[in-house]
């Protein structure tokens, strides 16, 4: 914990900010960069739920001349900049799931690879820990941890309708720790006011005159949780330290300007899931090219999700469509439309991250990689599969060999994780159960 | 051709050995009661020494907080409806921590509301600022407006520190910046947004809650809001340290208007009324269902509950068993019964032969059913889950769960037949289905109806594993047999036990659960009076300090 501090008091208003071009705001004053001239790597979680039709979404091929299954087609105009791995399981969902019900395993393993755990009241209807949590910190945030400081916000999680539902693992992906879940900025209007807003008009006097008095306020607010914390039980404690950390890390930017200045796009919002999801990528692709933050992650709707897919003519949600037989074509044929349409939207992110140019002859793709990650591989008729999940990884080409389709064997989801903290700079060589985790993936890179 | 349902589909070998395990343990054991039964135990409870289990902080709802700000400073402008803050379910204390974007969004709600605050600053401090001095007016707001904010008298420390925010920021900015920064600040303290409950005497393993945080208890129970003068008052006068002190204001509290709001959300919850939210159906199925629908369906259930409990004879009884209900014009027109004329929703009197209050609204039934048909299963698992407290465990890995396939040669029920004739799936479907039957008198869209593909309707039924075994014919039979039953008693008890503590019980807890479900029972069943009893149980009325202390589940 930070040491609650005078200095907002004690040094007074100040704080410049300056213009500065795309590649020389990211080499500013302040930045960890591992060398001059060198862009650093940032990531993103791309989150769908409820598995895959394996048929129509797996490529055909050997690994660089692999075609593409009819479900991934959007993403053909980025085949080189892609890596298809065949063959990753989560394997700790699967030998330690902690939790009886397929989409709290699947959900709360996804980005942990940890047993779940139960809450206070224990296992419910459906096998579903209903206040319970994910086992621990999840991939994003780890590695958010690694780089705390370097940007003004350490991660962004943007979600489209991901308010949550009852029960609380399918709820949620992004965890700081067990039973601390990050929950994502659901309106695109208010993520706009919250990241993007502040960018301008950063030298106007009220707005210097807000900051001011914020960073006061924040000290008198930081007395109080001092003073409330010494009196609290551990559990209780824990929970006011996680208040404690929020509220260091808005103190820290209000001391630390943003220095940033990039083209957003203007404010704007939505109320339905294509148009609002569309929003809220194109501000995980501002927040990267600002860069806001390295680390980002969209959650689509959530575990089991129950998204009516109205506009592709779908009656039934998502969660239901996937549960139908094998030998169910029309439920199929749905739910790979479902597919196909978030790979659209996959293919939209990975663009527009594409079309942004880095100076250094490159694409922000290039700097950036994208992982679409699923709850399952597949749930059909009562089943949950864990085994040959569906990830894609796009971008990072600076760190992965990519343009391929890679078969691996049975290899846990931790594994892929491992790979992606050495790409972003980080030296450990296991991530969630060590049981299940033993080193990167070799033939990523 | 598809599979008829629960039929048993291909899977890989190592699912397929999971499966065949989960199959064996799935119903064959009996249904076990939820949460750990307190109470219901053969060994009689000793309820002798004080025990009021784990408390975890309570950090204010999104309701609550809304109500809070409107009792603190008039403004109705619900301000936390913009926050991101886990809220489903109950008892999720554990993982409502404040993330970084929820605490910069209490930031935003309490400049928000302290710029509209300082934007009337006459009223706001009604102090003289020239004869008395900005310095005496701003101490006098604090020590005013503080206690309220904080629900109890403030500490120097605390005074100062706010005094001291006041002084820097007047001196930089101006005086009405330096109130509006001490109100900001006030509400973003976690003395504002959490119900702190330090305890008085820390020696003691176990303390009663002092005053202040008794009247907050109470308040945020009964009303969903804070205290009000009367109550703070009371607090002075020393009336909340008996637990019939305790008990009087409750009765008073729940006089009061703001408690309709209280229960209903406890309905709100117990009822899942959230699946009304964007509910659609199959308009070639069910013609006339239209969007107004679920709105019109969740006014009827909230005007009926609040007509019961709040001018009928409160009785949970009464709920389950009424033969009317509340609509206005356009949702008895679409029910196919009597417009009793008018906007306005009010009481209409039904078939007591086919209807029995919360249990055959379309609140419920329309929500528990498919886009294109009714689903016994649903309707069998509220009655089973939510009204008997059992706890029906998943379809085992590796079963198809298919609905069957629409048949208009058959009905509902006689689709779901395979469900009672292959084994496996009777081991938990017969404790299910059969309950849902009695309801086939209501279609998928809540709608009454004789017959289903031309064909009668039958709603009979047999209810096992339960203290109310037997067969029944329908839904007023089915629910003569659950108002009857213990099981049912208690788990609504207990259901409140959870709502109102914000918390699961715990085996700690066993006397005040017994305590609460007692008290139900002696009043025949009337709500108010299980409110009242939840004001007087050790649970709480105490707090124990040493279980604080215990670090417990989940924490890595």
């Amino acid at each position: 914990m930070k040491k609650l501090s005078r200095r907002a008091v004690l040094r007074g208003a100040s704080g410049a900010a300056i213009g500065l071009p795309f590649l020389e705001a990211m080499l500013r004053p302040g930045h960890t960069v591992a060398q001059a001239g060198s862009i650093p790597p940032r990531v993103v979680f791309f989150f769908t739920s409820c598995g895959v039709v394996p048929d129509t979404w797996w490529p055909s091929g050997g690994e660089t001349n692999f075609t593409l299954g009819s479900s991934l087609q959007p993403v053909s105009p980025f085949r080189e900049k892609l890596l298809i791995v065949d063959g990753i399981q989560m394997t700790s969902a699967m030998e330690r799931p902690g939790g009886s019900n397929g989409h709290d395993t699947g959900t709360g393993h996804c980005l942990v690879c940890r047993s779940i755990v139960p809450g206070p009241s224990g296992v419910g209807e459906f096998g579903h820990l209903w206040d319970g949590s994910a086992g621990g910190i999840s991939i994003d945030q780890h590695i958010a941890n690694h780089l705390d400081g370097t940007t003004p916000y350490r991660s962004l999680e943007f979600g489209v309708d991901a308010e949550g539902i009852r029960q609380a693992v399918p709820s949620r992906v992004s965890y700081r720790a067990a039973f601390e879940p990050v929950i994502p900025m659901h309106e695109p209007g208010n993520a706009f006011d919250r990241i993007l807003a502040p960018l301008q008009g950063m030298q106007d006097p009220a707005r210097l005159k807000e900051r001011r008095r914020r960073q006061l306020v924040l000290e008198a607010v930081r007395d109080d949780l001092g003073r409330v914390g010494a009196d609290l039980g551990a559990d209780d404690r824990r929970r006011l330290d996680a208040h404690v950390a929020s509220i260091e890390d808005i103190a820290t930017r209000l001391d630390a300007p943003i220095e940033a200045v990039c083209d957003p796009p203007g404010r704007a919002d939505a109320s339905d899931y294509p148009t609002k999801g569309r929003l809220q990528l194109d501000l995980i692709v501002e927040a990267l090219k600002c860069d806001l933050t390295r680390v980002a992650s969209i959650q689509w709707s959530t575990g089991q999700s129950g998204t009516r897919f109205n506009w592709l003519g779908h009656q039934d949600g998502h969660h239901s469509l996937s549960h139908r037989g094998i030998s169910d074509t029309n439920a199929k044929n749905q739910v790979s439309e479902i597919d196909l349409w978030y790979a659209q939207e996959f293919a939209h992110l990975i663009g527009r991250l594409d079309a942004v140019e880095t100076g250094d002859g490159k694409s922000l793709l290039d700097h950036t990689t994208v992982v679409w990650v699923n709850e399952q591989q597949q749930s059909i008729g009562n089943i949950h599969r864990a085994e040959r999940m569906p990830f894609v990884l796009a971008g990072g080409g600076e760190h992965f060999r990519t343009g391929r389709y890679l078969t691996v064997s049975d290899t846990p989801h931790g594994e892929l994780y491992v790979s992606l903290m050495h790409m972003m700079g980080m030296t450990e060589n296991t991530f969630g159960d060590p049981d299940f985790c033993s080193g990167p993936i070799t033939g990523l890179v | 051709m598809r599979n008829t349902s629960c039929q048993r589909i291909r899977v890989p070998r190592r699912l397929a050995a999971a499966a065949a395990l989960a199959l064996l343990a799935a119903c064959s054991a009996e249904i076990g009661d939820s949460g750990g039964p307190p109470g219901s135990t053969e060994v009689p409870l000793e309820c002798t020494k004080l025990n009021p289990g784990r408390a975890p902080l309570q950090r204010l709802t999104v309701s609550e907080y809304d109500n809070t700000i409107a009792e603190l400073l008039a403004d109705t402008s619900r301000p936390a409806a913009r926050l991101v803050d886990e809220e489903r379910g109950v008892s999720s204390s554990e993982s409502r921590v404040v993330t970084t974007l929820l605490a910069e969004q209490y930031m935003s709600a309490a400049e928000d509301v302290a710029s509209r605050a300082v934007g009337d600053l006459a009223s706001l401090l009604n102090c003289d600022r020239q004869a008395s001095g900005d310095d005496t007016c701003a101490r006098q707001f604090i020590d005013r407006f503080a206690p309220r904010a904080f629900r109890r008298p403030l500490s120097d420390a605390e005074a100062d520190t706010l005094f001291g925010l006041f002084t820097v920021v007047r001196d930089e900015q101006t005086f009405e910046d330096g109130i509006q920064a001490v109100v900001e600040a006030m509400l973003q303290s976690p003395i504002f947004l959490y119900r702190v409950e330090t305890p008085t005497n820390p020696a003691d393993a176990i303390v009663r809650l002092d005053g202040y945080q008794m009247a907050t208890r109470l308040s945020y129970l009964l009303w969903d809001s804070m205290p009000d003068d009367t109550l703070f008052a009371a607090v002075t006068a020393g009336d909340l340290d008996t637990d019939e002190g305790v008990a009087e204001h409750a009765r008073r509290m729940l006089e009061d208007p703001r408690a309709k709001d209280a229960v209903g959300r406890f309905f709100n919850d117990f009822l899942e009324l959230e699946r009304l939210d964007g509910l659609t159906k199959d308009e070639e199925a069910f013609p006339g269902f239209n969007e107004r629908i679920p709105d019109l369906m969740r006014q009827e259930v909230e005007v009926f509950v609040q007509q019961v409990i709040f001018e009928g004879d409160a009785s949970w009884r009464t709920l389950l068993t009424a033969p009317w209900s509340m609509m206005n014009d356009e949702l008895a027109n679409y029910y196919g019964v009597r417009a009793p004329g008018g906007d306005a929703f009010v009481r209409v009197d039904l078939d007591p032969d086919f209807h029995a209050g919360l249990l055959t609204q379309g609140s419920l039934l329309a929500s528990r059913a498919r886009s294109y048909e009714s689903s016994p299963i649903h309707r069998g698992m509220f009655v089973r889950g939510t009204l008997l407290c059992s706890v029906v465990p998943d379809v085992p890995e590796g079963l198809n769960v298919d609905p069957p396939d629409p048949d208009p040669s058959l009905t509902t029920r006689d689709r779901l037949a395979e469900h009672r004739s292959d084994p496996v799936c009777a081991s938990c479907h017969a404790q299910i289905d059969p309950l849902g039957f009695a309801f086939e008198h209501f279609d998928g869209a809540g709608r009454f109806r004789m017959t289903e593909n031309e064909l009668p309707i039958d709603a009979t039924g047999e209810i096992i594993d339960s203290d109310i075994d037997g067969t029944f014919d329908g839904a007023v039979d089915l629910a003569q047999r659950v108002v009857g039953s213990q099981e049912a008693q208690d788990c609504f008890a207990t259901r409140w036990f959870r709502f109102a503590y914000g918390r699961a019980e715990q085996a700690e807890d066993g006397c005040s659960v017994q305590a609460i479900r007692e008290r139900f029972q002696q009043s025949d069943f009337d709500v108010l009076e299980l409110l009242v009893a939840l004001t007087q149980t050790d649970a709480f009325l105490y707090r124990n300090v040493e279980q604080d202390a215990v670090m417990t589940g989940g924490t890595p």
